[in-house]
């Protein structure tokens, strides 16, 4: 048998995703041609990540469940991304460990929530939208 | 020789398309008033700041090429090695050398994908072979995408390194005499100059005359005491003209290996040469002797290259007026082609000048794949032939299929 160009490891987050997706709404199946383009162009994937992001904010699904599916949704399109390349097994160790970090990070928040004044969701908001503005000032700037 | 070069990373596609991914997910979450759903794109924020904190590069690289000599003989099999240092931890670097276009590929790759530790050297080995000219190797480009692929480095780092292909040099026969009016000094076999070393004839012995140059088989025979009598060692300068018009490039390689063979030639005999490159910026090299004026010539024909050229009459003309020596011989190397070539070649016989003209067949590298082809070869080469004949008179005209030796060319018409 001839040897397939690219490995699939991706798939593994791509039905979890697709399956955890499909416990919160059963039209995000809808999504599933999406993720499928997206394990081989990483374009698609984006718009799958950008619609399955949408979906749970719609359904006004968060938590760990939310942050796991948005992460499994993340590990599909960059993994796949790797298995096109076939890299090196460590790569993919990283991004699962890095994508897999938002669960400790989240239950962090939420723990210390408590201790805060009321503003605390709208002032963790604001930090979020605050650290995306640096990174996205310290990734471009030459 | 090593230059280091510092490179900044710049955002890919990627980074941008995952960027724009999250910020639609967070505005619809300020769009559906469900603020506190920002959280959503926490993976998307740690898979980010992994990477731009831990694979964002620093990247010091140190390239250095190694090759074997700076000047090759066309033809020859040369092995390059670049050594590539980092100064950092390089996960997957790409590299690609520029490898110039007048070498030939001929084992190994120019593209090679690395993974490099701190202070790790690698070498990248590679064979080219060697054209005539001069090869110019002006850096190296690489390439660096970190492990999600959200940034990369494209970047040239400049190496220069220079390698000159000279041409192939064959063993000739002189197609002229050597003999001239030039007393020579010099790395030359002449141990006393002036006095002479050439035996020239035999004559009475005069009072005053060294005794060591009586003949004594001569003074029995004629009962006379005979003396040997000898004169300096004379040599004829030889000038070199290469006619590097666009016309001949088919067998310009050929035409320039001849010029090389017999200017080796003609620093084995001891003559003292000139060069004319007739380029449309002609380039000329006064007349001198000896090995190191040898590789000067040798280094410009290495990089001589056909030329829209039709002025070389005009170039031998002006030269002959302010710079060729009296009773030169000339060399004359030209596929006679062009009008103007051919003028030239008039010119140098009309101002009293003994040519020698190799001139290279230029359709004898022509394999004709159809009758019509072969049939207009062969009147392009009857016409060539006529023109030879016409300008046989102007000088001795060696005419050369370049498939066979120069040596033999040489030989069919000169015999010595």
């Amino acid at each position: 048998m001839r040897k397939p160009k690219r490995r699939f490891y991706s798939l593994i987050p791509l039905v979890l995703s697709i399956y955890l997706l499909y416990t919160v709404d059963r039209w995000s199946l809808l999504l599933l041609p999406l993720a499928l383009l997206g394990v081989q162009w990483h374009f698609f994937g984006m718009l799958f990540l950008t619609g399955a992001g949408v979906l749970l904010v719609y359904r006004n699904v968060g938590g760990v469940l939310g942050i796991t599916i948005v992460a499994l949704a993340l590990l599909t399109i960059e993994m796949g991304q790797m298995d096109k390349e076939k890299a090196p097994y460590e790569h993919y160790a990283v991004l699962i460990l890095a994508a897999s970090m938002s669960i400790p990070t989240y239950l962090l928040i939420r723990t210390i929530s408590p201790f805060l004044p009321r503003v605390e969701v709208t002032a963790v908001a604001a930090g979020v939208v605050l650290a995306l503005y640096l990174f996205t000032r310290t990734a471009g700037e030459d | 020789m090593a230059m280091p070069g510092e490179i900044k990373p710049e955002l890919t596609e990627r980074a941008a398309e995952t960027l724009l991914a999250m910020w639609l997910i967070l505005i619809s979450a300020f769009f559906f008033l469900r603020w506190e759903l920002a959280y959503l794109i926490l993976p998307i924020l740690w898979v980010f700041f992994v990477s731009i904190f831990f694979f964002r590069p620093e990247i010091k690289l140190e390239v250095r090429r190694e090759i074997p000599h700076d000047r090759m003989l066309e033809g020859e099999v040369a092995e390059i090695r670049l050594r590539v240092k980092s100064n950092a931890r390089i996960p997957s670097l790409k590299i690609e050398e520029d490898i110039p276009d007048g070498l030939e590929l001929v084992e190994g790759s120019r593209e090679h994908v690395l993974s490099l530790g701190k202070d790790e050297e690698r070498v990248i080995k590679y064979r080219v072979r060697v054209r005539r000219g001069i090869h110019e190797f002006n850096g190296v480009r690489v390439s660096y995408r970190d492990p999600m692929g959200f940034f990369k480095l494209d970047h040239f780092i400049e190496h220069y390194t220079e390698l000159i292909g000279m041409p192939l040099i064959e063993d000739v026969p002189t197609p002229y005499s050597t003999r001239g009016t030039k007393i020579t000094a010099g790395p030359l076999p002449s141990p006393r100059i002036g006095e002479g070393v050439e035996f020239h004839a035999i004559r009475e012995y005069q009072p005053g005359d060294p005794l060591k140059i009586i003949n004594w088989k001569a003074t029995a025979k004629t009962g006379k005491i005979m003396a040997n009598e000898y004169e300096s060692e004379r040599k004829v300068d030889v000038i070199f003209i290469v006619d590097a018009s666009y016309r001949g490039r088919r067998v310009f390689d050929h035409l320039v290996r001849a010029a090389a063979s017999l200017m080796l030639n003609a620093l084995n005999n001891g003559t003292s040469f000139g060069l004319l490159l007739a380029e449309a910026v002609p380039l000329w090299v006064r007349v001198d002797y000896g090995k190191r004026h040898f590789f000067k010539c040798i280094d410009f024909l290495s990089t001589a290259k056909p030329d829209r050229n039709n002025m070389i009459a005009y170039q031998v003309e002006h030269l002959i007026r302010s710079r060729f020596p009296a009773r030169a011989q000339l060399l004359y190397f030209s596929t006679l082609l062009t009008e103007e070539s051919r003028e030239a070649l008039r010119t140098m016989s009309a101002y009293g000048y003994r040519v020698v003209v190799i001139s290279p067949d230029p359709y004898s590298l022509v394999e004709p794949k159809t009758k019509e082809e072969e049939l207009a070869v062969r009147i392009l080469r009857l016409k060539r032939k006529a023109q030879l004949r016409r300008m046989a008179s102007h000088g001795i005209i060696i005419d050369w299929d370049v498939k066979k030796p120069l040596k033999a060319a040489i030989a069919e018409v000169i015999h010595p």
